[in-house]
């Protein structure tokens, strides 16, 4: 499904460059669960941006179902980013469109019928507690209630693979369960799912592989790993 | 399929312009005032050539011939500056018809027809009235006049009498022109850059949205799709509001221009213009509004 082969960014902080990924290469493949672990800036969020095409690797090439996503042409690489369900750290919600919208909009994008969007919409933010939320903007949202949002509009499309990156940074220990036991269903319907966090308790519950990161160097690729940092 | 995209694209555009009316207040008083200045500088351009046309109109040469001059000469001297392609008209004004005007211009004026009686005989001269299509031509013609065969008979040529006057006509109308010109250019590019900026910075709010929905993997159709709508509905507004204002006080400065540029009526020019006007108004917004939109949403879309 992806295959990261010798990958290195470098990125400039005060002109001096940094590697935040280094030589890095490891395989997922269709319908595994993996979780990328490290501590903040070991490079999680940059395999997130190279994944769905918002960085390009300096070195090496990335594989997104056998195909090098490295220099697609934009409508493909667009194409591409339908596939993929995206949980951002900072959520990227689209602030002027409503709950509702924000979610209608991924369904719009992928060319899903009127019919699907009414049915699967209201399912999907059931799921993630926001049926009461519908018409509210996100400014008017807490920092729970839009990473549920952001996990809503990744997974309403059902696409390949859902990336999540701090998925339970802004919720409590119940919603944290909750948000991992709807991963573990997506999952079990087929889908890929690739997890970054340095939450111990959900990394060890899982009982999935870890891939774990240090310096934007794997360190550790374990298939029933722990957090061991 | 197209159709529902074209539908959400619709519903999006028009929802984001509601849902941000003080941003699109602001684009559209900017878009008001572009159009209507250009459009105000345009109903003035033709106003201005009507003038210019109308002074063009007037300016004429009266060629006056020597006395005793044969009718029959005077004919063919008229047949033979008829052929001459700048020139328009050619009326003959005989020696009788030139003292009837005089005395009926001046029948309430005792102290010209006094003079004339005193004088006995009639002292006017048949004479050519010509006009040209380009008062330009006027020194050709009368050069032409001068070298021709016919010089003999010709006592005067009331070109030279007026020329300074003629050729100050003309430095006018030349300087006129090209103020108006120069401030089209100048009241243009400066609207332009205004009302390109202005929107710009309408989008440059929504820099991150549009970076999202570019990540999310919004095709074209979706990334543009709804500030295309948002900017149609600013043109509409825009263009409606400043045609209206015309349209109701354009008829006092119509009555008013009638009245000083003998029958050039403003409101009537705008009425009997108005699909070209709204084409005009309509092109030149959609260029500057769609470009600003398309080069906006592609900078911030590129950036991710």
């Amino acid at each position: 499904m992806i295959e990261f082969k010798n990958v290195s960014k470098i990125y400039f902080s005060g002109g001096k460059p940094f590697y935040a990924l280094k030589n890095v290469s490891f395989k997922i493949k269709k319908n595994e669960f993996v979780s990328i672990i490290g501590k903040s800036g070991a490079g999680k969020t940059t395999i997130v941006k190279l994944i769905i095409g918002q960085e390009k690797p300096d070195e090496g090439e990335i594989l997104f179902q056998g195909v090098n996503i490295n220099n697609l042409d934009s409508k493909i690489l667009q194409n591409l980013r339908r596939k993929i369900g995206v949980v951002h750290q900072d959520y990227k919600l689209l602030p002027t469109k409503t709950v509702k919208e924000n979610v209608e909009y991924i369904m719009e994008i992928i060319g899903a019928t009127q019919e699907e969007i009414e049915r699967d919409v209201p399912q999907v933010l059931e799921i993630v507690n926001l049926e009461n939320k519908m018409n509210s903007f996100p400014s008017e949202l807490s920092g729970g209630e839009k990473q549920r949002l952001a996990i809503a509009r990744a997974l309403i499309h059902q696409p390949d693979l859902i990336i999540a990156d701090e998925p339970s940074g802004n919720l409590d220990i119940y919603n944290t369960l909750e948000i991992i036991e709807i991963f573990k269903r997506i999952h079990s319907l087929g889908k890929t799912i690739i997890l970054l966090t340095h939450n111990k308790d959900v990394v060890d519950n899982l009982k999935k592989r870890v891939i774990t990161l240090d310096g934007g160097r794997i360190i550790s690729d374990d298939l029933e790993g722990k957090y061991i940092l | 399929m197209i159709t529902a995209n074209l539908n959400r694209i619709i519903k999006y555009g028009i929802k984001n312009f509601w849902r941000q009316k003080f941003t699109a207040l602001s684009v559209i008083f900017v878009l008001f005032v572009t159009i209507f200045s250009l459009t105000a500088l345009f109903l003035f351009q033709q106003t201005s050539d009507y003038i210019i046309a109308q002074i063009k109109e007037r300016v004429d040469i009266a060629v006056f011939f020597k006395k005793g001059t044969e009718e029959g000469k005077i004919f063919e001297i008229q047949n033979e500056i008829k052929g001459i392609p700048e020139v328009t008209n050619v009326e003959y004004i005989s020696e009788e018809k030139a003292l009837e005007s005089f005395k009926e211009k001046h029948q309430n004026d005792k102290y010209y027809l006094d003079a004339l009686e005193e004088l006995g005989d009639n002292p006017f001269l048949a004479s050519l009235n010509i006009k040209a299509q380009n008062p330009a031509k006027y020194p050709q013609i009368t050069n032409f006049l001068n070298k021709s065969e016919f010089k003999d008979y010709i006592e005067k040529i009331s070109y030279f009498e007026n020329k300074a006057i003629i050729e100050k006509l003309f430095r006018i109308i030349s300087n006129v022109r090209n103020f108006i010109i120069i401030t089209f250019v100048i009241f243009g590019v400066l609207v332009v850059l205004i009302t390109f900026n202005t929107v710009r910075l309408s989008i440059f709010a929504k820099k991150e949205e549009i970076k999202t929905m570019h990540l999310v993997g919004a095709s074209d159709i979706f990334l543009f799709g709804p500030f295309i709508v948002e900017g149609l509905i600013y043109i509409l507004l825009s263009i409606l509001a400043c045609d209206l204002i015309f349209f109701f006080t354009l008829p006092y400065l119509g009555s008013k221009t009638q009245e000083w540029l003998s029958g050039f009526n403003i409101f009537n020019y705008f009425r009997t213009n108005i699909f070209l006007i709204l084409t005009l108004q309509f092109v030149f917004s959609i260029l500057i509004i769609f470009s600003s939109i398309i080069l906006a949403v592609k900078k911030y879309s590129k950036e991710v």
